[in-house]
């Protein structure tokens, strides 16, 4: 179990306000095995709607499948299917054999036939986990679609509500996109609001693996609810560079981790801006972790910083590593912004966008290899999305850059360190 | 009373500039006193900021709560912001409430108004990048000191700005068979909600005999 946390630069201007950079740093222990893992409380919300039919429909029953079969008697979980019409194909029971057998048999028959009622669908599925939340256990659903929400609520901005709402009640909601016509900044962002995470599968023949590896990830939870606890004076602004949830409480920021699995490497950026102040003054920022059940115990770890004069803060030594992972994040935001924009048929704002931040990574990459390495990435993605973009390139590069986001390897998996 | 300067005000708001900003366009706050950064604002922008978000949770568009705020006083808003806020009702009960009814949202307790349509959410805008690009110049030299990263400042949890306040509706496209289908302009109110339900369990059932 590891816990560090490194700024880029140690001075601060002291004639006007700073931004400066932390780098934060996870590892989480191993987990002990079964039988003392939380239980799962999950549901499967599966879009049946007629663009699903085929092969793509055949995996996504057998992905439930297998999923369904790596659970135990402790773990619950039900099946849902929905187009304009929803269907409880497996109430939530426990993961017992003849349940688990009961439920495939009903998957069997599943197939794609109307529009899609999202919406509906998926409270369905959250109704069924739901119902049996005063048990102890993560709370989950599981919602796939591949296409966009046609029946029902269909504005954004309601169901990413809605997701937050389900999730300051408990429920967490991880999203599944299947090939090139979901919207993808709905099921990210519903994911997000909903303390879960969200996976873009190109392939039918990759449903099973993404399926599968999100009920290991619930499997093997280490610890719950982590949280970055940051105190800083007043006049110190703080807030996550990196994709995750934050809020104040109390002049603290919380920066919201989720739940970590066994042995998950987490990397985060934190950007702090810092007031003016007098030369050789120092100001200083408190980092502790802390998860629901104690597994993290004293991990605390500080940062400061030195006012100067401006020559002293021009010549300072910088730490690439964190200056690599800022430039990193900034170029996964970017990515996304010209995605937005191309697909909004936007290109000038696509390419602005790009050619914008390679031209200040370059101011501080200097000669290091690995950032010079990504502005030649983000000058050939320039030249990209300056023209229409396909649907499939589209996802692609909203979805890498996600996962650089959110700490996560290129497939959207718990990094891990074994 | 204290008066605060934006940032002060944002800061202890939890809140950005632009959504203060924002509100003030939109009517929900009054102006500061003075302009540009002599502008001030007191403890009725607070506990108004504050009261806006508490009702922006319980899914109150912005409109609703434009014409809640106009009919209270500064000390109102301070009594009903430091009321501690409603139990958060369960997660099978806020989906009850969702599915049960379409179209209705119950009262605010301490406001005399009917309860609001869901007809309206307020929407979030897209977050859009406020970039501090560096100063134009030479390139630095080899060995010279290198230049801090500008800001680029985006939020991640954006506030809710919607862009206007429209009344907003649209129309459900209902699939009853690949040549016929039924067109509902939501949102619609519980009863015609029933109504439509029991058209469409008709035409389904009119349809299938057709087909047998």
């Amino acid at each position: 179990m590891t816990f560090t946390i490194r700024p880029d630069r140690p001075f601060i201007r002291s004639t006007y306000r700073s931004n400066r950079y932390l780098l934060v740093e996870l590892t989480a222990p191993t987990s002990r095995r079964a039988p003392s893992r939380e239980p799962l409380n999950t549901a499967f919300v599966l879009d049946r709607s007629g663009s699903m039919s085929g092969r793509k429909i055949a995996l996504a029953r057998q992905a439930i499948d297998a999923a369904i079969g790596a659970l135990d008697g402790s773990d619950r979980f039900a099946v849902v299917a929905y187009d304009d019409r929803v269907e409880i194909v497996a109430p939530s029971a426990p993961a017992s054999g003849p349940n688990r057998n009961a439920a495939s048999r009903a998957l069997a028959a599943i197939d794609a036939r109307g529009s899609t009622n999202l919406f509906e669908g998926w409270m369905r599925g959250c109704a069924e986990v739901a119902q049996h939340q005063g048990e102890p256990g993560l709370a989950r659903v599981l919602l796939m679609s591949d296409g966009l929400a046609n029946i029902g609520v269909t504005d954004r901005e309601e169901l990413v509500r809605h997701a937050g709402e389900l999730w300051r009640r408990g429920v967490a909601t991880w999203t599944f996109g299947f090939g090139a016509d979901f919207d993808e900044d709905l099921m990210e962002r519903m994911a997000h609001a909903g303390g879960g995470q969200s996976f873009y599968v190109e392939h039918p023949e990759q449903i099973r693996d993404h399926v599968t590896n999100a009920v290991g990830e619930a499997l093997d939870v280490v610890a719950r609810d982590v949280v970055l606890h940051v105190e800083a004076p007043e006049g110190v602004i703080v807030e996550p560079l990196s994709l995750f949830r934050h809020h104040k409480v109390a002049g603290a920021t919380i920066v919201e981790l989720g739940d970590l699995v066994s042995d998950q490497e987490l990397r985060l950026v934190l950007k702090v801006n810092l007031p003016f102040g007098r030369d050789g003054d120092l100001v200083g920022i408190r980092v502790t972790l802390r998860d629901r059940d104690g597994i993290f115990i004293s991990e605390e770890a500080g940062a400061r910083w030195t006012y100067a004069d401006g020559v002293t803060n021009d010549r300072q030594p910088r730490d690439r590593d964190v200056d690599r992972e800022v430039a990193r994040l900034y170029a996964a935001r970017a990515r996304k912004e010209a995605v937005q924009a191309n697909r909004a048929g936007r290109y000038a704002d696509a390419d602005q966008a790009m050619r914008g931040v390679a031209r200040r990574i370059r101011g501080y990459a200097g000669s290091d290899p690995e950032m010079n390495a990504l502005i030649a990435e983000l000058e050939q993605e320039q030249l990209q999305v300056r023209h229409a973009m396909a649907a499939p390139m589209q996802k692609e590069m909203h979805y890498r850059s996600s996962y650089v986001e959110r700490g996560r390897d290129p497939m959207g998996k718990a990094r891990k360190n074994i | 009373m204290t008066s605060y300067s934006l940032a002060d005000l944002c800061d202890l708001a939890d809140v950005t500039p632009r959504t203060v900003r924002y509100y003030i366009a939109q009517g929900l706050l009054r102006p500061p006193t003075g302009a540009g950064p002599a502008a001030r604002y007191d403890d009725g922008h607070l506990y108004r900021l504050r009261l806006i978000r508490r009702l922006q949770r319980d899914h109150l568009p912005l409109g609703e709560i434009r014409n809640r705020l106009s009919a209270l006083t500064d000390p109102e808003v301070e009594r009903l912001t430091s009321e501690p806020a409603p139990a958060l009702d369960s997660a099978s009960d806020y989906i009850a409430r969702l599915l049960g009814t379409k179209g209705t949202l119950p009262s605010q307790p301490g406001f005399p108004s009917a309860p609001a349509p869901l007809a309206a959410p307020a929407r979030m805008p897209e977050p859009s990048p406020s970039t501090t690009a560096p100063p134009a110049g030479p390139p630095a030299p080899p060995g010279a000191p290198i230049p801090e990263p500008p800001a680029l400042s985006v939020a991640v949890t954006a506030p809710s700005l919607p862009p206007e306040e429209p009344v907003r509706s649209q129309w459900e496209r209902i699939v009853l068979t690949p040549d016929i289908e039924l067109h509902v302009r939501r949102p619609l109110g519980r009863i015609q909600n029933r109504r439509v339900d029991r058209l469409l369990e008709t035409a389904r059932h009119i349809l299938k005999e057709a087909d047998e």
